[in-house]
Formats: structure tokens, C-alpha cells, sequence
């Protein structure tokens, strides 16, 4: 169970703010289209997640393991086969 | 020409005042706006920050992204925490605080519903992981001409990755539609988010399932039993619970979301 709201995951957050929540019009016209926007913001993350891992474990990375069928398809880089 | 908006975090009953102590996105205090027997919680944000040029270059920044948020989330949280409360997307911005009494005159019969849905109701989440490695089982051995360097076995090995790629995929696929099954069972309703990115994963393992699963508040135990059950039967799976939340997943009121039931 999560504890202290702090500690709530952001991916777990981004998955209900941006992907719940009531959807209506504001006045301000953002198409929030949840691929485009959180995958831009995820390759923030992922290149500073990723640079801060290899600096600690003087290693690359994983690779993206097998994806399940519902996997979100990252547009922004090309897939490793 | 104004140069603030009314950013807005959800609506709640009238008959539940509410007010949340905590501060809102951009450091703003949280304050309500009130129409046709509902309540509005919004704050004041500067166009600068919230108007829409400024909220596209916002929103690729991911540290301004977290820290809008979580801030976000714990207006939300607090309020959720003290009523019934349907949050709305983040970044729902107008333009001032007449235009967010008209969405309450216009909406006031769907979010009285969606009041009514959310009432004493509480959402969990359950993401299921497996470790893909362990997860291939019993494997068919390679033919014998797979082995060897030739092309023939080169491309022989190449089409038996692929297969057994395949095969993990589909078999992580039914087993997320199993679990996912199981828990809707035991909950009043659920739905399926997309199955997180695994480059920002925190746990180990192929996420294969990133579930919401919405409880009555007298009977949220009936869900971690589910889960307690799914553990015992499914023991190569890693089954991870997170909430209370307030019902995010499950406050959409346009006619087209997808809900199980």
C-alpha cells in the first residue's frame, strides 16, 4: 500500500490524471492526446533515469523486454527487435 | 486582457462543503466556486504558467509536470478524502470563474451522477508483473538444424525466438485477462490502464497488467482478499496494490468510456 503521498509513484500518478479523471473542455485547448504528451515528458525521465542508472552501475540500461499485448508502443524511438 | 485563468481539480455535492487547507498547482490556494448545487474547487494560475502556449512547453518539462502533479493530486487526495468528489484531468483551465459556474449549470446532472457513482467508494490499484525469464516454461527444443552456424540454422534460430516471443506474449496476454477477470469479480467495477512504460519501471519483472478497481468502502477488504487469492494460485506472478485512491479511473462521464462490468 502506498504510505505518505510523496512516495506515490509519478507513473502511477500520470496514469490517473492524465488518463482519468472527467474529461470536459476547458477554455484552455491543450488535446492532452496521452501518447504524444506523456511520451514527451516520459523521455525526460527515461534519459535522466537512464543516465543516472548507468553512471551508478557502470552499465548500460535493460533493454525493453518482451512487450505484452497492451504495451504502450514508444512512437518516439526506434524498437530494438 | 486577463492574464489569469481558473484551473480547475473536480466538483463536488454542495451539501458537502469542503476545504482543503493544502496548496494547489503554482502555489496557489484553493478555493471553490459554487453554482446549481454544486461546488467547483479551483485556484487562481497565472496564463503565463497555465494559458496554452506556456502549458504545452510545461507539460514536456517533467519536473514541472511532477511537481503540477502531485500538487494536483493532493487537492484531489484531501478533498476526496473529506467527500465525494469527481476529479477532473489535469491541466482543465478557463478562463475565468463564471465560465466554471456554467460548466456546473450546464454538467449539474452528470456530475450529479458521477457524485452518485463515486459516492463511498474508494479505487485500488493492481499491477501484476512476471518475470519473463522464469515465465518461458517448458520450452520445445530447437530442431537439430538450428544448431550450427549456417544461414539455414541462423535464420532456423531467428524464427524460434520469434515464436517463442510469441508465445510469451500471448500466455502474459491471458494471464493478464485472468487476473483482470478474477478482480473484476471482486469489485464493483474496473478498467484496464495501459501497461507502463518498462523503461521507467521501479520493480522488476514485464509489467502485464496495470488494473483500477473501484470498492464500496464497506467492503474494500473483498479486493485484497482477491488479491491474496491470486497470489496462492498464480504464484510466478508479482502482484502489486496500490490506493486508496480517490476514483480518478472511474469518473469519466462521457458515454464512451470503457468501463468492465
Amino acid at each position: 500500500m502506498t504510505g505518505v503521498d510523496d512516495r506515490l509513484s509519478i507513473v502511477d500518478l500520470l496514469d490517473r490524471l492524465l488518463g482519468g479523471g472527467v474529461v470536459i473542455c476547458g477554455d484552455v485547448v491543450i488535446s492532452i492526446a496521452e501518447v504524444d504528451l506523456v511520451q514527451v515528458s516520459l523521455r525526460a525521465l527515461v534519459t535522466s533515469v537512464r543516465a543516472e542508472f548507468e553512471s551508478q552501475h557502470g552499465v548500460r540500461a535493460r533493454a525493453a523486454l518482451p512487450e505484452p499485448q497492451y504495451a504502450v508502443r514508444a512512437e518516439l524511438e526506434p524498437q530494438s527487435s | 486582457m486577463a492574464d489569469t485563468g481558473t484551473y480547475l481539480y473536480g466538483v463536488l455535492d454542495a451539501s458537502t462543503p469542503v476545504s482543503v487547507e493544502t496548496t494547489g498547482v503554482g502555489d496557489a490556494p484553493v478555493r471553490s466556486v459554487a453554482a446549481a448545487g454544486l461546488v467547483a474547487l479551483v485556484s487562481t494560475v497565472p496564463l503565463s504558467d497555465f494559458g496554452e502556449e506556456a502549458l504545452r512547453s510545461h507539460l514536456e518539462d517533467f519536473a514541472w509536470l511532477e511537481r503540477t502533479a502531485r500538487a494536483h493530486h493532493q487537492v484531489v487526495a484531501a478533498a476526496g478524502a473529506a467527500a465525494p468528489f469527481v476529479p477532473v484531468r489535469l491541466a482543465t483551465v478557463y478562463r475565468n470563474d463564471g465560465r466554471v459556474e456554467a460548466l456546473l449549470a450546464e454538467q449539474s446532472d452528470t456530475f450529479a451522477r458521477a457524485l452518485e457513482q463515486l459516492r463511498d467508494r474508494t479505487e485500488w490499484g493492481v499491477k501484476a508483473f512476471i518475470d519473463p525469464h522464469t515465465a518461458r516454461g517448458a520450452e520445445p527444443a530447437d530442431e537439430p538444424a538450428a544448431s550450427g552456424n549456417s544461414g539455414t540454422a541462423y535464420l532456423l534460430r531467428r524464427r524460434n525466438q520469434q515464436r517463442d516471443r510469441e508465445h510469451l506474449r500471448q500466455r502474459a496476454a491471458s494471464l493478464a485477462d485472468e487476473l483482470h477477470r478474477h478482480l473484476t469479480d471482486n469489485a464493483v467495477m474496473s478498467r484496464r490502464h495501459r501497461i507502463q512504460d518498462p523503461r521507467l519501471a521501479e520493480s522488476e519483472g514485464t509489467m502485464i497488467l496495470n488494473g483500477a478497481y473501484l470498492t464500496d468502502n464497506a467492503s474494500s477488504s473483498v479486493l485484497t482478499t482477491a488479491v491474496d487469492q491470486l497470489r496462492d494460485a498464480y504464484p510466478e506472478v508479482t502482484l502489486e496494490i496500490t490506493g486508496p485512491w480517490v476514483p480518478y479511473s472511474f469518473a469519466e462521464i462521457d458515454a464512451d468510456a470503457e468501463f468492465d462490468r
